[in-house]
């Protein structure tokens, strides 16, 4: 094994093992606590095991129908943010990109929220189990939109310039903040939920038709992204490198941008804008494990889903009896690291 | 000899303005040919059509008597690598790292290859052992550039079953100091002795007249000389192409042409 390889091996078991940690926390903690010896119970009892074990009906309700959703959604949101910041680091060659702060996400919840308020309509004459994807899919559209801009306008003669691309994030981010404000503006209906949820986000008060066609956009990255490990790594040096290493960059990319797209459509879809997941969590497992993609992909994925648990549980429990959107608690923390980052090294032009 | 590389009526475009035009040029196998020319000459459009790189505009480029346009990236890269004249890596890799993602091509296509042990034996080789374990990027120009050419070698020497291979060095020598760019040189010309072959664009005319077995010079985007070190440098050639007044004596020890620059024209 290489030098950094053993260590590697050791750091995704870590990160595998604050994860099932993190679902008993988030599982566990809330109004109703459910201790760990009954979670066990309430999945073993699902698995087919209700003849040794008795559990109360209020457990089981609260823990199927509230809290598997919220924490299902929490690890796929998770996931699928930190591994979309990794793959987008790699592919622009830019330790500073994230899918928030390049406005990614708010592409994606900016053609959301237009699908609920302008489509509306269009929306009732389609059968219920399209309806569902129709949010999320439109949130991949507008997220690949936004990547394509700020991917134009990043790249100068086949260099991706850092600076420039994180600034052409930050209009996109504004002006697509701005049209998610006039449309909801506009709009009274019901159906639209408030402002901060679209521009802070929150994975509250989910339940599972909303969450399952978004769950399919998010699985499949999350599986398939792995899998351009290698290639991500000579991308590392440049994309004229990669080709010369065996690789054909165009059709890397394209794959790459279409399936971070998928992953974050996927995920604004159902939480709305998260900022940071994607920025912190990669440099946490370079600084563990490295930056072999090999390694770093499953790790973020791992551990985006603890840490974005983690997020959502001090959300939920900071201002009880009410709830903070979990991107202020993720904010509070990016932020401050996003200013780390920027002050320790200068040389990102 | 038998032939690697061959290029015929070689033409490459950029929009409305032809960089290079009606370019023949082959290449043995056991060579090191240093291609040489003033700025503009079309020097890095030679490597990017004869590599692959970019699509070639008119003529053919053989590779192993196969059109380079018809290898697959990953056909192309057990047969051929190009090392640039410099290469940006802002993630923390470790040298051992970087040289090893030169095995990765190999690999794919199936080759059983003890890959630490001709990772290290290159790093050895090249003498950068001692900067194995530390971060490319906090390294000098100097050293960056040659785990560079350690990884074009692994990924040269990781599929030995397909034959003769052929390095392409973009500047190679750039950011060395003197004695490294001999060094370099030095490993490069085994490489080709060993049934490879090198195409070297260099800047230096005394380290492509001490190294190269042939020179090639292009001039406005044409061949202006191809043939032996020792004939094509002379003080005509040096003024006409290169604006330089110059003269031209062997040097005592080795008997390769020395230039002697005394300024420009």
């Amino acid at each position: 094994m290489a030098p950094r390889e053993r260590q590697a091996a050791i750091v995704l078991a870590g990160c595998a093992g604050f994860l099932v940690l993190s679902l008993f926390l988030a599982l566990g903690i809330g109004a109703v606590p459910i201790p760990p010896d009954v979670i066990g119970r309430l999945i073993l009892n699902a698995l087919g095991a209700d003849f040794v074990w008795e559990t109360e009906t209020r457990d089981a309700l609260v823990f199927w129908s509230i809290r598997v959703p919220r924490v299902a959604a929490g690890c796929l949101v998770g996931a699928s943010l930190a591994m979309a910041g990794a793959t987008m680091q790699g592919i622009f060659r830019n330790p500073l990109a994230d899918p928030a702060l390049i406005g990614v996400s708010s592409g994606a919840a900016l053609a959301a929220v237009a699908v609920i308020v302008v489509g509306g309509g269009l929306l009732g004459t389609l059968p219920p189990e399209t309806r569902a994807f129709a949010l999320p899919v439109a949130a991949l559209f507008g997220g690949l939109a936004a990547t394509a801009i700020v991917y134009r306008l990043g790249s100068v003669g086949g260099q991706t310039m850092a600076a420039t691309t994180l600034l052409a994030g930050v209009a996109i981010s504004a002006i697509a903040q701005a049209g998610i404000g006039f449309l909801i503006f506009l709009s009274d209906e019901q159906q639209l939920r408030d402002l901060s949820f679209w521009t802070l986000g929150s994975v509250a008060g989910l339940n599972w038709p909303l969450l399952l066609p978004a769950a399919v956009l998010m699985v499949v990255p999350i599986l398939v992204l792995p899998r351009l490990a290698g290639a991500l790594n000579a991308m590392l040096l440049g994309e004229r490198e990669s080709f010369h290493m065996g690789h054909d960059p165009q059709r890397v990319k394209r794959l790459a941008i279409g399936l971070t797209a998928v992953a974050v459509g996927g995920a604004v879809s159902v939480s709305g804008v998260i900022g940071f997941v994607g920025l912190v969590v990669p440099h946490i497992v370079r600084l563990l494990a490295g930056p072999d993609h090999r390694w770093l992909l499953p790790g973020t994925a791992l551990l985006g889903a603890s840490l974005f648990l983690m997020a959502d549980l001090l959300a939920r429990m900071i201002v009880l009896p009410s709830e903070l959107p979990i991107g202020v608690v993720t904010a509070l923390v990016g932020g401050p690291f996003f200013i780390w980052l920027l002050v320790k090294r200068k040389d990102w032009g | 000899m038998s032939i690697l590389l061959q290029a015929r009526e070689l033409t490459m475009r950029y929009g409305a303005s032809e960089i290079l035009s009606h370019v023949d040029f082959s290449l043995d196998v056991g060579e090191i040919v240093a291609v040489v020319g003033p700025n503009g000459a079309g020097k890095s459009t030679l490597i990017a059509g004869l590599s692959g790189e970019r699509a070639i505009s008119g003529g053919s480029v053989l590779l192993q008597g196969r059109p380079v346009a018809s290898h697959s990236p990953r056909e192309l890269a057990l047969r051929r690598t190009v090392l640039p004249q410099s290469t940006s890596l802002l993630f923390h890799f470790t040298a051992y790292e970087v040289v090893q993602l030169g095995l990765h091509c190999a690999r794919d296509a199936g080759a059983k290859i003890d890959g630490p042990e001709l990772v290290n034996a290159t790093l050895d080789r090249v003498g950068i052992a001692h900067l194995r374990d530390r971060f490319v990027p906090t390294l000098s120009g100097g050293e960056r550039q040659r785990v560079h050419l350690a990884r074009c070698l692994v990924q040269l020497r990781a599929s030995p079953r397909l034959g003769p291979k052929l390095l392409i060095l973009d500047e190679p020598t750039a950011s060395l100091d003197p004695a490294h760019q001999h060094r370099v040189m030095e490993i490069t010309r085994t490489f080709a002795r060993s049934g490879n072959a090198v195409i070297a664009v260099v800047h230096d005319l005394n380290l492509a007249a001490a190294y190269a077995d042939r020179l090639v010079v292009l001039s406005a985007g044409r061949i202006a000389y191809d043939g032996p070190v020792a004939e094509g440098l002379t003080p005509a050639l040096l003024a006409d192409l290169f604006h330089l007044d110059a003269e031209i004596i062997p040097h005592p020890r080795t008997g390769r042409p020395v230039v002697l620059q005394s300024g420009a024209i």
